[in-house]
């Protein structure tokens, strides 16, 4: 932790911001309680606040996994939120000595909203100070804007009303993220890069503007590439988004494209499935009464599904995932599949197997959606959402299947309905 | 069967009240017995806690554990045997078909690690409790945090019995 003090205010009196760790970025963000291994429930929240592409924190440092720790609990809500950006932006930065009391939720937009009980954090906060010796000339109380009416100064400390983390930083004496990543969309997607037109002076440039663009597209890629390697597919594709606002990032980022496109598999995906099926429901538990059969399109024969079993098996170096929907009332309708299995890996492919709680009834479907690639796929993946639920050769399906194309990975799907 | 059904309460009763009638025919050995009904309660019940002397005697009594054992096997989330013989060094990743367990070490200081469970079937429901045991030593537990996206995650001192076990490849994990 810097020289700053950071507090989150809450109902029971402030909880210092004691140290702010970078863990690996396979791990989950947490908060832990004054340096035990106890982790508040809080810490999925957390999480979701740092990591990309939601996350706020991950946009200012470049790293996406930390852990902080707190020097009383911070039960659920938002309200903290202010408070541990303020406390990553002091980490960052280091060398100011100020004490920062600090409640507000930060959107994605960096800023404050307003948040519920201030009153009350602030009288607990009274009753804090009264037992400290905090000099009140290199302290801030920092507020939302736009709640009750709040007093000019408590113990001495000036309460500052903000509407942004710019103005919170700039009243704890911290400068404002130098550079933004882009904002997510409500849905968390990163919002889409408008697409530039490469200049003629770029095209026209000499040999030094050619080598100086090698030079930077280096960094990039070796970036890249390491993320990729980690199997954040989706911070990838974030990151190429992102570099593609300015005129050289759009060309680094479509030559790693272009790099992406050619590690594509080339071998198809095989998939072969079958189905267990049994005269009657009451047979499924009976392995004498059982019969196996290949999974077709559509089965139409009379009896019950029990069990349904798939292979996917790809090129020699190529990674497959995958996951397998089932869709009771048919594909698509409902908000999700009843059921997501992820499947597991083996020497062979992946294999994925159902066994039915609810056995198939008529209309009922299945989709199996398999990733071929250089890499397993770690992290949020959200194109399994349209993967798993559009028709195939829809323009959602394809959109999805495209998306992932250009990230290197081929899709294969496979339906099944029950007539 | 729910937790708080009669029949399960008065088989459990039933058999308690065995082990006590053969406590008393022979009193010394059966006092390091842990009462199958705590046993029960202790494999299902993420909020029981065994009183101390209870679950000293749990650590040394082999046919407790034994049976807790059998316990654990029936019903279980997944099952995730020990490595094959040929594993050698820390274990860092587990998987089951059902799920995948990852032990990472904190930057934040020597001594602490994390223990990441993903669940493969993201509409599974999560298990609540995890049991591991090494080779001819006693059962683990750990209450499980509430899953998110189907996955959890906790923070264990990494000399703790629990993270040691949970590192060595001659012990099996069974998730509840």
């Amino acid at each position: 932790m810097s020289d700053a003090a950071v507090h989150v205010l809450t109902t029971e009196g402030p909880s210092r911001i004691q140290r702010i760790i970078e863990e690996a970025p396979s791990v989950r963000s947490v908060i832990c309680l004054d340096g035990l291994t106890q982790i508040l429930p809080v810490s999925p929240a957390y999480d979701a606040f740092v990591r990309r592409p939601a996350g706020v924190i991950e946009r200012m440092s470049g790293h996406g996994a930390y852990r902080m720790d707190v020097s009383a609990r911070i039960d659920e809500g938002q309200s903290w939120q202010l408070a541990a950006y303020i406390g990553h932006a002091a980490q960052l930065q280091g060398g100011t000595d100020v004490t920062v009391f600090a409640t507000g939720e930060v959107d994605s937009h960096l800023a404050v909203r307003p948040v519920e009980h201030v009153d009350v954090k602030l009288a607990a906060l009274a009753r804090f100070l009264d037992t400290q010796d905090i000099d009140a000339e290199k302290a801030i109380i920092v507020v939302p804007d736009g709640g009750p009416e709040t007093p000019a100064r408590i113990c001495g400390i000036a309460v500052q009303r903000v509407a942004g983390v710019a103005e919170a930083l700039a009243f704890a004496g911290l400068d404002a993220p130098a550079e933004v990543g882009p904002i997510a969309n409500d849905d968390g997607a990163a919002a889409k890069p408008a697409r530039r037109r490469i200049p003629l002076f770029t095209v026209l440039g000499g040999a030094a503007l050619l080598a100086a663009a090698l030079f930077w597209a280096g960094g990039d890629f070796v970036r890249w590439s390491a993320m990729m390697g980690q199997g954040r597919v989706l911070d990838v594709e974030t990151s190429l988004a992102e570099a593609g606002q300015d005129t050289f990032g759009h060309v680094r980022a479509a030559m790693f494209r272009t790099w992406l496109g050619l590690s594509r598999p080339a071998s198809p995906v095989d998939i072969v499935g079958s189905l267990v099926v049994a005269r009657e429901a009451s047979a499924c538990g009976d392995a004498a009464r059982l019969d196996v059969r290949a999974v077709t399109s559509a089965f139409a024969a009379p009896g019950e599904i029990c069990m349904a079993e798939f292979r996917a098996v790809g090129g020699v170096d190529d990674v497959v995932v995958g996951r397998l929907g089932y869709w009771p009332a048919g594909l698509g309708n409902g908000p999700r599949p009843a059921r997501v299995m992820r499947g597991s890996g083996d020497v062979q492919g992946r294999k994925w197997t159902l066994e039915f709680k609810d056995l198939p009834q008529a209309g009922a479907a299945m989709r199996l959606v398999v990733i071929a690639g250089g890499v397993d796929i770690s992290g949020p993946q959200p194109w399994y959402q349209d993967l798993l639920a559009a028709p195939l050769n829809s323009p959602v399906y394809e959109a999805a299947r495209i998306r992932l194309a250009r990230l290197g990975f081929t899709v294969t799907s496979l339906d099944w309905r029950r007539e | 069967m729910p937790a708080d059904d009669p029949i399960r309460k008065l088989a459990l009763a039933a058999l308690d009240a065995d082990a006590q009638a053969r406590a008393l025919l022979s009193p010394e050995g059966a006092r390091a017995r842990v009462s199958f009904s705590d046993l029960y309660r202790y494999a299902n019940d993420p909020g029981f806690v065994l009183a101390p002397e209870l679950g000293a005697r749990l650590a040394v009594d082999d046919a407790a554990q034994a049976d807790l054992a059998h316990l654990l096997a029936n019903g279980a989330f997944a099952h995730i045997p020990r490595q094959a013989a040929a594993a050698s060094g820390a274990v860092e990743r587990r998987e089951t078909e059902k799920a995948v367990l990852v032990l990472t070490p904190s930057r934040a200081g020597a001594g602490e690690v994390y223990l990441s469970i993903e669940l493969r079937d993201a509409s599974a429901r999560p298990p609540s409790q995890l049991f591991a045991r090494k080779t001819g030593e006693a059962w683990q537990r750990l209450a499980l945090p509430v899953f998110s996206d189907a996955q959890t995650q906790v923070l264990l001192d990494a000399d703790a019995a629990l993270a040691r076990a949970l590192a060595d490849p001659e012990t099996e994990v069974y998730l509840r």
